[in-house]
């Protein structure tokens, strides 16, 4: 079964080319550019995995977390950080989240990560119709 | 003496790390959209090599969104380098509006982040100052900083630049904030060690809801 995934970014350009990768790879990918936006897709929908960035307009990533935790604790989060600092991995960690990667993302480190959640092997490049 | 040389010297540390965390946390937000860019060109020889051919217009939009994020990134340089170049002169003659709008190129992600504008209205004629540069970028980032915390989201915080009698002045506002919160309005950081080394003076006007910068034509006057 296809893995669903909610990618959270405000950088647009970010966004667009992490959803065709990750299509790519045979995923179904929904993106909001701030934390309202995915709180609204989350009550909509289930996903797999939420990937989301630190630094958003409005509520951040950290603050995104731990409130979506309080409601689905099961929910695997992934954390995009482009700070250098190993201070708010810990930080988001602590708070429960699944992972941190840092900006740029190893991607293949990252489908790796998604395959593990749902205990699939590694996806194969396919063109999308 | 000696302990007003050191708040110098912390506020201007201070400045220069918070815009070097800034404009390098936004730097890796380039690499990280260039480096799916390459890994995208991957994935489509890794399809071309599986019989899938490759669409040359694909190549030249993907081409071209390095090069738009190429051009992002050497403008964030650029700035970076205007901020550490512009502690060679201590003393210079700067445009006004040309130093706000660095200034405010720099604080725009900050800006963003709280949903918040920053609108500059340029004067009619180029005003001039002689003044220390490195300071004044300082001070007007002191102000950018504190009008983007204090206004609501969604709202701009307008900068007017205007020639005075005795010299020149910054404008931030109107906002409400200030109007409301009278007491709020004052910039977190040591700003009078800087309005001192600019001899100038920061105004708050509760009616008019805005925050002023005033400063000499020359400070060595």
């Amino acid at each position: 079964m296809s893995k669903k995934i909610l990618i959270v970014d405000d950088d647009e350009d970010l966004l667009e080319i992490m959803v065709e990768r990750m299509r790519m790879r045979g995923m179904t990918v929904v993106s909001a550019k701030t934390a309202s936006e995915a709180f609204i897709l989350i009550e909509q929908e289930t996903f797999d995995v939420m990937i989301i960035d630190f630094m958003l307009p409005g509520i951040d990533g950290l603050q995104a977390i731990k409130m979506i935790l309080e409601k689905q604790p099961d929910m695997r989060i992934i954390l995009l950080t482009a700070y250098a600092t190993i201070e708010k991995e810990s930080e988001a960690l602590a708070m429960g989240a699944w992972d941190v990667e840092e900006k740029p993302v190893d991607f293949d480190r990252l489908t790796r990560l998604i395959n593990a959640q749902t205990g699939e092997a590694g996806t194969k490049l396919k063109i999308e119709d | 003496m000696t302990e007003t040389k050191n708040n110098h010297s912390k506020t201007g540390v201070r400045f220069f790390g918070e815009i070097t965390a800034l404009l390098s946390h936004e730097l890796k937000n380039v690499l990280a959209i260039i480096n799916e860019n390459a890994g995208l060109l991957e994935d489509f020889s890794v399809m071309a090599v599986g019989g899938n051919p490759i669409d040359p217009e694909r190549l030249g939009m993907i081409a071209g969104k390095i090069r738009r994020q190429v051009r992002r990134a050497d403008e964030m340089i650029k700035r970076l380098n205007l901020v550490g170049h512009s502690v060679d002169r201590p003393l210079d003659t700067v445009n006004l509006a040309g130093l706000v709008e660095i200034v405010c190129t720099m604080a725009a992600r900050k800006a963003t982040l709280k949903a918040v504008s920053l609108a500059i209205t340029p004067p009619s004629d180029p005003v001039t100052v002689k003044t220390d540069p490195f300071a004044l970028q300082q001070l007007i980032w002191v102000c950018i900083d504190r009008a983007i915390r204090i206004v609501e989201a969604s709202n701009t915080v307008e900068i007017a630049i205007k020639s005075t009698t005795n010299g020149a002045t910054i404008v931030f506002g109107p906002m409400e904030a200030i109007r409301n919160k009278p007491a709020d309005t004052g910039p977190e950081w040591p700003q009078k060690e800087l309005l001192g080394m600019l001899n100038a003076d920061l105004v708050t006007d509760r009616n008019q809801g805005t925050l002023a910068v005033q400063l000499p034509v020359d400070i060595t006057e």
